[in-house]
């Protein structure tokens, strides 16, 4: 059974009388600990699937099991637990909470998930100092420059041990040394925790540094080749 | 909740003069519902006093409906005597409009002098002999006379001696000041504005021959007071009731409900204002926070949750607002109790306001009133920030 199955998935968007296929019967399997790229160009329904394979958003159509739990069966609660306890995700804009610090931001899942803040805490500076921020604990967000933004996020996805990491174009609003660094802790991340990535992007060597790489046109599967990791 | 302090207590801080603006909107709105509420207790407070110190010892009256008790019927009334003390009286408002200033409202009690002693310690500090005395006679000789408050007689600048001038309904009356008050009983509570008359004075001056107010009488045994109730009442000829002067006060009460009404609802008009406020900030809260709202909910924040949030925060201001709203409604209540004396004093009946108290009840009122009606006002919002959809 693979971590991630997406079956005839399809979601339909209704503008006036014209209906919209963002994701148009996309069959994809995503196994424990691969990390896969979806590519292709804007409005080819990457996002919307990332969304759809996060439980975030519904189909139309098709199904979504993520680690065992078939999501069109759980309610909007049991969705969002799920949610909390399996999937981690990394946004284009970081999407970081300004009001709490570097260190909150990452403990937060773990605080939500019912653990003590102490405990919480200390998982949360053990991952910001891998990923290089040891030393931006208790910053805020807007005291932080994009690149350890988006390394407090990554960390963020990653505290509570997820089945999935979903990444929604993580180097897209970086520049291109720190896109680069973004990148390759990604890639270390999946290969020392063994984590499973889906991420979508627009960018080449994003989607080299990932083991298999999906592109998509027009909300269907286009194509499907092996990354650079994987060779 | 482990959001809470860092998701809405830091933005409360972070945005001080958001946050200021609505508790003090909260706290405005709560403030007048004390005062008033304390302005309320206190007029009556006054009046009850008030009427307590002028029925003086008075255990019983005996009234009648209409224009008053007709004096014809009092002499079928000497078996009174059998439960003990009686005395007749008149009491009406006369108004002294002095050459400069603004009219006062003078509470005139008529009274037989030889026979109210038992009922009121009315202590004369000075009469047209000079030297004080107790002879609440001789200073009542003619119908003209009348025995001042000393307070209002200084305020007046008027002695012993001086005529003066008061209006009853339509008439000039002219009366003479024969003796002074001392600033007791009466005296004190309606704050100066209080005079004796010979009841058959009072009743020429107020044009009410014929008629007294009342006649009170003072129990002999006190303990018999529900027997002796009884049996009076048995006794009366058709036209005249017995009952306690206590009754008088819930009629005045009943009188002044309306008024209090009428300043309760509008305390309450300053509590919709502030409960907007609330509404307002929950609602732009939310919406600026729409975004962080969505990430909160990718994170696995349920929609309970996220409305726990901005409840919350409505909880904590309507706490921290009706906390200030109690303090700052006393301040207010000074105040508003000084403008409803007068309205009450005016319009209704001669009482002087008590000293505001706040009390427990005031404050549970604050708070189960501000609060409550602060999370009603924050629920709308509060439900439009569960309902958004997850960060996408």
């Amino acid at each position: 059974m693979p971590m991630l199955r997406a079956e005839h998935l399809s979601r339909s968007f209704t503008s006036g009388e014209t209906r919209v296929f963002a994701v148009d019967d996309v069959t994809i399997d995503v196994e424990a600990g691969e990390f896969v790229a979806l590519t292709g160009p804007s409005g080819c329904g990457k996002s919307t699937l990332l969304h759809l394979c996060g439980g975030m958003d519904r189909p139309s159509s098709g199904r979504v099991v993520l680690d065992g739990a078939a999501l069109e069966s759980l309610g909007d609660d049991a969705l969002t637990d799920l949610r909390r306890d399996r999937v981690g995700f990394v946004f284009q804009f970081f999407n970081l909470l300004p009001t709490l610090t570097a260190v909150e931001n990452v403990a937060l899942p773990l605080r939500l998930a019912g653990r003590r803040a102490g405990d919480a805490r200390a998982e949360a500076r053990t991952l910001l100092d891998r990923v290089g921020l040891a030393s931006r604990l208790d910053h805020f967000p807007a005291q932080l420059s994009g690149g350890e933004m988006q390394r407090v996020a990554i960390a963020r996805a990653l505290v509570h041990r997820p089945a999935l990491v979903i990444a929604d174009e993580p180097t897209g609003n970086l520049d291109s040394d720190s896109g680069r660094r973004v990148l390759e802790l990604l890639t270390v991340l999946n290969r020392e925790t063994g984590v499973t990535m889906l991420l979508a992007t627009h960018a080449a060597d994003v989607a080299r540094a990932a083991g298999r790489v999906v592109r998509m046109r027009d909300g269907r599967v286009e194509a499907e080749r092996p990354g650079h990791a994987a060779v | 909740m482990p959001l809470f302090s860092p998701f809405i207590l830091r933005r409360l801080i972070r945005e001080p003069l958001r946050s200021a603006t609505t508790v003090l909107g909260v706290a405005l709105g709560v403030s007048v519902i004390v005062a008033i509420q304390i302005t309320k207790a206190s007029s009556l407070a006054g009046f009850e006093t008030a009427l307590e110190t002028v029925a003086g010892r008075a255990s019983l009256e005996v009234v009648s409906a209409g224009p008053g008790v007709d004096e014809r019927l009092l002499s079928g009334v000497g078996w009174l005597r059998e439960y003990g003390a009686i005395a007749p009286i008149l009491e009406g408002d006369a108004v002294y409009a002095p050459a400069a200033g603004p009219a006062e409202r003078l509470h005139v009690l008529g009274v037989d002098a030889l026979r109210d002693r038992p009922f009121r310690d009315d202590t004369l500090v000075a009469t047209a002999g000079g030297a004080p005395t107790q002879d609440l006679l001789g200073a009542l000789l003619d119908p003209s006379s009348v025995v001042l408050a000393q307070a209002f007689a200084e305020a007046h600048g008027l002695a012993v001696g001086s005529a003066f001038t008061v209006r009853i309904g339509d008439r000039a009356v002219p009366l003479t000041v024969r003796g002074l008050l001392a600033n007791e009983g009466p005296a004190r509570v309606l704050d100066g504005r209080f005079a004796l008359m010979d009841i058959a004075a009072a009743q020429q001056a107020f044009d009410r021959f014929g008629f007294i107010d009342r006649l009170e009488i003072q129990i002999a045994d006190a303990a018999a007071i529900d027997a002796d109730e009884a049996a009076i009442a048995r006794r009366l000829p058709p036209g005249l009731t017995v009952e306690r002067p206590a009754r008088r006060g819930r009629q005045v009460e009943q009188m002044l409900a309306a008024f209090h009404l009428n300043l309760t609802a509008l305390s309450y008009v300053a509590l919709v204002v502030g409960l907007f406020l609330v509404y307002n900030t929950v609602a732009v809260a939310v919406l600026a926070r729409r975004e962080e709202i969505g990430i909160l909910r990718a994170l696995g924040v349920r929609r309970a949750g996220i409305r726990r949030l901005f409840l919350g925060e409505a909880a904590l201001v309507a706490v921290v607002g009706c906390a200030l709203g109690v303090g700052l409604g006393r301040v207010l209540a000074d105040g508003t109790i000084a403008l409803t004396a007068t309205t009450v004093s005016t319009l209704y009946i001669a009482a002087a306001a008590a000293p505001p108290a706040l009390g427990w009840r005031e404050v549970l009122l604050a708070f189960g009133t501000g609060v409550p009606l602060s999370l009603l006002a924050a629920a709308v919002p509060a439900r439009e920030a569960g309902s958004g959809h997850s960060r996408r």
